[in-house]
């Protein structure tokens, strides 16, 4: 492919390939600074390419590819090109991933331990996790929790953290060169990216074990309600794309991880009630 | 060095990964997940020096298809189950009968949908007994049942409702409408028994299955790991002495000569499958010069149902097999094209392809 | 199946090898079924039916008379050799155990 780019996040390395330059200068910035693939060998490939003969000139069109693929997927604009490389990535993590069992999740580290919030797309749980990345949390992840299934912990995958652009106002002490270009009008509305804090970044390879299992609801006036381990194991095997493919490693890893550590359900009604509430049950509850 | 190449180097001579690079690694790796051929990879190159990264994705793969390879095995036997009462013969086909049967190319195969044989007569007894062990059909459309049934060599495609897993039921291995006509009878009395009551075909019929399957079964699309199937089949059983006779007279029996002959020459091209007993069997002529093809205008009907008078060459095959580049991707857009019309014409006669185009372009 | 077929059926003692050590999380028993590499979550009684069925084949009425040496009677109402038979058929179309 004509451009390339490649980048380590965690312990996952990728290759974009891109028919047009525009996309890779954009997801360059977003990830300066972060390392390269393990010895130059990428664990991915994803592939911008055009949709259709023409499209790569005449209103262009990105057909996310790569080494997983979903056929029936809508084609992008070339302008959405930085959430295309996303997309990808998170398609090939989602579909071909093995060596850690993940979770749909943020996750967080203080002193060691982690708090992993968990839940469906929307709920708020990135925003949560990107609003605690500013106020001493380490940010090991915005959408996926990689557990080893050796030892139980948690991995960081401190990718560029997606978020609604109505989000931005909520962090003001964040610097400029953080973001990313607004995206407009795409198919999750408008949306920018958060680079995230230099630390995240650089101790992406520094594991540590989860305290705290959290399912956040974001709009709702504030709750917190026990959950049951059985539930817990419901909604967070729904939440995993690879549990059925780890076999029995993924029963012991996942079974451990739920037995080990306490959970809990929370609505909560705007930013500054969940961090409250988080660092209260933190305090009170986690292992 | 073509991406497919060096794939294909490296599954024939697992040493010659020792000066690769970490661009080939990549390219190499790339072309192993598009063509399906990973797992098979992993396998081949264990023991050889690789480096860390290749080696964690090279097992990770290995820890899939193992896994793939335990579901698929555990279909079988439920299908199996709801078989049972009805005292049919169930030969399993493709990656499940090689990974039930222990063979080498069930070693890292990926196993897709479930895929059985059964007598014809036994097809409606077959069939309720699946949908009353909680399968269901796939689609519910009369017209694509129709079809099914009246052309193709199978059942309309079941889904089991709780394990969301497909099987297909034959009762031949190629469609009433292709051109050889293999005897559906003489492949089920001539299958070999599995412990536990499934069934294998035969390793002649498995070899020839797999080479009709190869060719009749689609445009090439997946046409290397299929090679590679037919590779490990006749290696592993190629050790007993009068196999390929036995092999050529199945071969005669079921109307496949040619397609067993050209699946063994690109085999042996492709691959290095030995080649003297093939020979000996008389399925190779001592001539391996590759016939020309001259491409004037249109293609015939003849040319694209590849009578192999005038028909495509062994290397416009090889070109299509190989045609895979270093980021995953199909390449050689016009031999793709051609084959992908070659394969319709293959299944259907024109004017009934043209009604079953015309009735889905409607909907 | 119908109910006198249920519980006159003796089924076989699954090989203990087929499962991963059970996770009881919060009443319920979660079972990986090596072959299938299915994860199954049971609730009571079905992980008492296999630890009773591990002692040996058995059809539901015996089931019935170990689990009630066991656990004592676990439902004095209904017929509980009709609930057992009708737990164990569940658990053989899902593959866990089979009739002899």
């Amino acid at each position: 492919m004509r451009y390339g780019f490649a980048v380590r996040i965690g312990p996952v390395g990728f290759r974009v390939g891109s028919a047009w330059p525009q996309p890779l200068h954009a997801l360059t910035l977003l990830y300066r600074g972060y390392p390269s693939p393990c010895e130059a060998i990428p664990d991915f490939t994803v592939r911008l390419e055009p949709d259709g003969l023409l499209r790569r000139w005449i209103r262009p069109s990105i057909a996310i590819r790569g080494d997983y693929t979903l056929p029936e997927a809508a084609p992008l604009a070339l302008r959405h090109g930085l959430l295309a490389a996303e997309m990808g990535m998170n398609l090939q993590m989602a579909l071909g991933h093995r060596r850690f069992l993940l979770l749909h999740a943020a996750t967080v580290e203080r002193e060691g331990r982690v708090l992993i919030l968990t839940g469906e797309s929307g709920a708020g749980k990135s925003t949560l996790a990107a609003l605690l990345g500013e106020r001493g949390w380490r940010l090991m992840g915005d959408e996926f929790a990689l557990i080893d299934c050796a030892t139980g912990l948690v991995h960081a995958f401190p990718r560029a953290i997606s978020l609604k652009n109505a989000a931005v106002s909520l962090f003001p002490a964040v610097e400029p060169d953080r973001w990313g270009p607004v995206l407009e009008a795409t198919p999750k509305g408008t949306i920018r990216h958060l680079r995230p804090r230099h630390d995240a970044i650089a101790r992406m390879d520094e594991p540590a074990r989860a305290a705290l299992i959290l399912f956040p609801r974001f709009g709702f006036g504030e709750t917190v309600r026990e959950i049951g381990g059985a539930e817990v194991f419901v909604r967070l095997t729904q939440a995993s794309t690879n549990y059925v493919a780890l076999g029995e490693a993924g029963f012991t890893a996942l079974t451990g991880l739920i037995v080990e550590t306490p959970a809990r359900a929370i609505d909560y009604p705007d930013g500054p009630a969940g961090i409250a509430l988080v660092e209260r049950l933190w305090n009170e509850v986690a292992r | 060095m073509n991406a497919a190449r060096l794939l294909v180097d490296a599954l024939r001579t697992p040493e010659s990964v020792a000066g690769l690079d970490a661009v080939e690694w990549t390219e190499l790796l790339a072309a192993a997940r598009a063509e399906h051929l990973i797992a098979s990879l992993a396998h081949r190159l264990d023991g050889q020096p690789i480096p860390p990264a290749a080696s964690a994705i090279l097992a990770d793969a290995r820890r899939s298809a193992e896994q793939g390879r335990v579901q698929a095995l555990w279909e079988a036997e439920m299908a199996r189950r709801a078989l049972e009462p009805l005292g049919i013969p169930v030969i399993l086909l493709k990656g499940t009968a090689f990974a039930a049967a222990g063979l080498d190319a069930g070693q890292g195969r990926f196993i897709g949908d479930l895929d059985i044989l059964v007598p014809r007569e036994a097809l409606d007894q077959a069939e309720k007994a699946l949908l009353g062990g909680g399968w269901e059909w796939v689609k519910d459309d009369p017209y694509d049942s129709h079809y099914y049934r009246t052309w193709m060599h199978e059942l309309p495609p079941l889904i089991h409702r709780e394990r969301d897993r497909m099987i297909d039921v034959h009762h031949t291995i190629l469609p009433p409408t292709a051109r050889p006509k293999p005897d559906a009878v003489r492949l089920i009395a001539d299958s070999t028994a599995l412990p536990g009551g499934l069934r294998t075909l035969c390793p002649p019929d498995m070899i020839l299955h797999a080479a009709a399957h190869l060719f009749a079964d689609g445009d090439l699309a997946g046409g290397l790991r299929n090679l590679w199937d037919i590779d490990r089949l006749c290696r592993e059983f190629g050790e007993d002495s009068d196999f390929w006779s036995r092999l050529a007279e199945h071969a005669r029996h079921h109307d496949l000569e040619k397609t067993l002959a050209r699946a063994l020459r690109l085999s042996r091209r492709v691959y290095g499958t030995p080649i003297d007993a093939i020979r000996h069997a008389g399925l190779v002529p001592a001539s391996t010069k590759p016939k020309a093809l001259k491409l004037e205008g249109k293609w015939s009907p003849e040319q694209v149902r590849g009578d192999d008078r005038i028909g495509l060459s062994d290397r416009l095959y090889i070109r299509r097999l190989l045609a895979r580049d270093g980021w995953g991707r199909p390449t050689r857009k016009l031999t793709r094209f051609a084959f992908y019309v070659r394969s319709h014409w293959i299944r259907m006669p024109p004017s009934l392809l043209a009604r079953h185009l015309w009735i889905k372009a409607r909907r | 199946m119908s109910v006198s077929i249920a519980l006159e059926t003796t089924y076989r003692t699954p090989d203990s090898a087929d499962f991963a050590p059970p996770v009881t999380l919060d009443g319920f028993t979660l079972v990986y079924h090596r072959p299938s590499g299915q994860t199954h979550m049971l609730a009571q009684p079905a992980p008492q039916i296999l630890a009773a069925l591990a002692q040996g084949d058995a059809a539901p009425i015996e089931i019935a008379r170990r689990l009630a040496r066991e656990h004592g009677l676990l439902d004095s109402e209904g017929d509980v050799v009709a609930v057992i038979a009708a737990r164990m058929a569940e658990l053989a179309e899902l593959g866990i155990i089979r009739p002899v």
